[in-house]
């Protein structure tokens, strides 16, 4: 599945692990996380992250 | 209802958005000291290099903020908070009355006890002001001289090469990230910075900052002068609590605050940088949302969340270099058993329990094993035997 890289910080989204600290199974496709998930490490919102 | 937050960092506007959505029907007011709309500070990095404007690490514009109903006060400094009237008074001499507060004024750097301080060309690098700032007397500069060998102080540094032909580090540590790296890991990052152009200099102890008009060098205490036309302080920060403190609110290094982040007068919360919890100030911006959020929980219906704590934050690389820091890197005590290999720009210390579980890592350059580590780290699995002989 197609990873995404924050453009603030470089933080990555795998979607295989999902983001546990916001309560994102693994699995979860990026376009699929919900409208105020953001980046875990700097607080980017979904539109600043780019494919990777 | 009416809900009043106090900073506008991430703790902030994460609490400010939480409360409305929790309360739609409630006035939610943000108080902002600084002028420009919620940035993303960990970008500072990129704007004190040249790669990005502010714009590009501002997420939303103030408009953004007042279409979702959260009245944005910026510019305005928080002087007085007085829990007995429930009311903040701003340097404006505006006086904003709350029924509920969250104080998430975050941190603010230190500084050393050396003369020089105030001359032109000494910096802080906290706000974005503070960055343009700086990006703006670099022009006119060859050398600088960058205090504190943390991430800040690393980041920085590697920032100020991209258009500086000297930088030098001044780190009265004996290595880089003393906290997170033992000696060898600490010697090869070094090593590594030193090929990005940086000149890294331990053991080194500040006598003054030395200039006529404007900065002109760094005296060091062995009597040798290092010249340079900028110098940046990068040595920590501390929990920015003066507001809560002349307020009688208990203040140990942060605000003291329990399990559903309230201070020690009611009605009264604090997240983020300036939050002490449980003996702990995280200063990580992971930290900061999660306290923001629980704390907004709370506010709108207290007792309602406890806040359990926030795992580490695995950073991935500083100043450009790939590095992984798991878990505990140096135990004290314990069955355990480490496993090292070593390269040139390279270092692997895995520490290991007595049934191969790994307790905690360190890896430098090597990013292809950061993956299958932070899952080993992770689900508590054996190390399994082929990864330990591989090379």
């Amino acid at each position: 599945m197609q990873k995404w890289e924050c453009t603030v910080c470089g933080w990555i989204y795998d979607p295989a692990k999902g983001d546990p600290s916001q309560g994102i199974e693994p699995g979860t496709a990026f376009e699929d996380l919900p409208d105020d998930w953001v980046c875990p490490e700097c607080g980017a919102p979904k539109d600043m992250f780019q494919p990777l | 209802m009416r809900y009043v937050v106090v900073g506008g960092g991430v703790a902030g506007v994460a609490a400010a958005q939480r409360l409305r959505a929790l309360a739609p029907a409630a006035r939610v007011i943000l108080i902002e000291a600084e002028a420009v709309p919620h940035y993303l500070r960990p970008g500072l990095i990129e704007v004190l290099a040249g790669e990005k404007e502010l714009s590009e690490i501002t997420p939303y514009p103030k408009s953004w903020f007042e279409k979702q109903g959260i009245e944005y006060l910026l510019g305005e400094i928080a002087v007085a908070l007085e829990p007995a009237r429930q009311e903040i008074s701003l340097a404006s001499g505006k006086r904003i009355p709350y029924e509920k507060l969250l104080l998430a004024t975050g941190a603010e750097p230190l500084r050393p006890e050396i003369p020089g301080l105030a001359l032109p060309g000494v910096f802080t690098l906290r706000t974005a002001s503070d960055a343009e700032r700086i990006r703006t007397w670099a022009a006119g500069a060859q050398r600088a001289v960058v205090l504190g060998g943390g991430w800040l102080g690393l980041e920085a540094a590697h920032a100020l090469r991209r258009f500086l032909p000297e930088v030098v580090v001044l780190d009265h540590g004996p290595w880089p990230l003393p906290r997170q790296l033992d000696e060898t890991g600490g010697t090869v990052l070094a090593g590594l910075l030193r090929k990005k152009g940086l000149e890294m200099r331990p053991n080194a102890e500040i006598k003054a900052i030395l200039g006529k008009s404007a900065v002109e060098g760094v005296q060091l205490l062995s009597g040798e002068f290092i010249p340079a036309e900028l110098v940046l302080i990068a040595i920590g920060v501390r929990p920015r609590t003066a507001l809560a403190k002349e307020a009688g609110i208990a203040v140990n290094s942060g605000i003291l605050v329990n399990d559903f982040l309230e201070a020690s007068v009611p009605g009264v919360y604090a997240a983020g940088d300036v939050a002490e919890w449980r003996g702990r100030v995280y200063g990580t911006v992971r930290a900061a949302r999660e306290q923001a959020l629980v704390a907004a929980q709370n506010m709108v219906e207290p007792g309602s969340a406890r806040y359990p704590g926030t795992r580490p934050s695995q950073r991935l690389k500083v100043a450009g270099i790939d590095l992984l820091i798991l878990g505990e890197t140096q135990p004290k005590g314990g069955p355990q058993r480490e496993v090292r290999r070593q390269g040139e720009g390279y270092y692997v210390k895995l520490v290991l329990n007595d049934e191969d579980r790994l307790l905690g890592a360190i890896v430098i350059g090597g990013s292809d094993l950061f993956g299958r580590l932070e899952e080993l780290f992770q689900s508590g699995e054996p190390i399994p035997p082929s990864f330990l002989s591989s090379d």
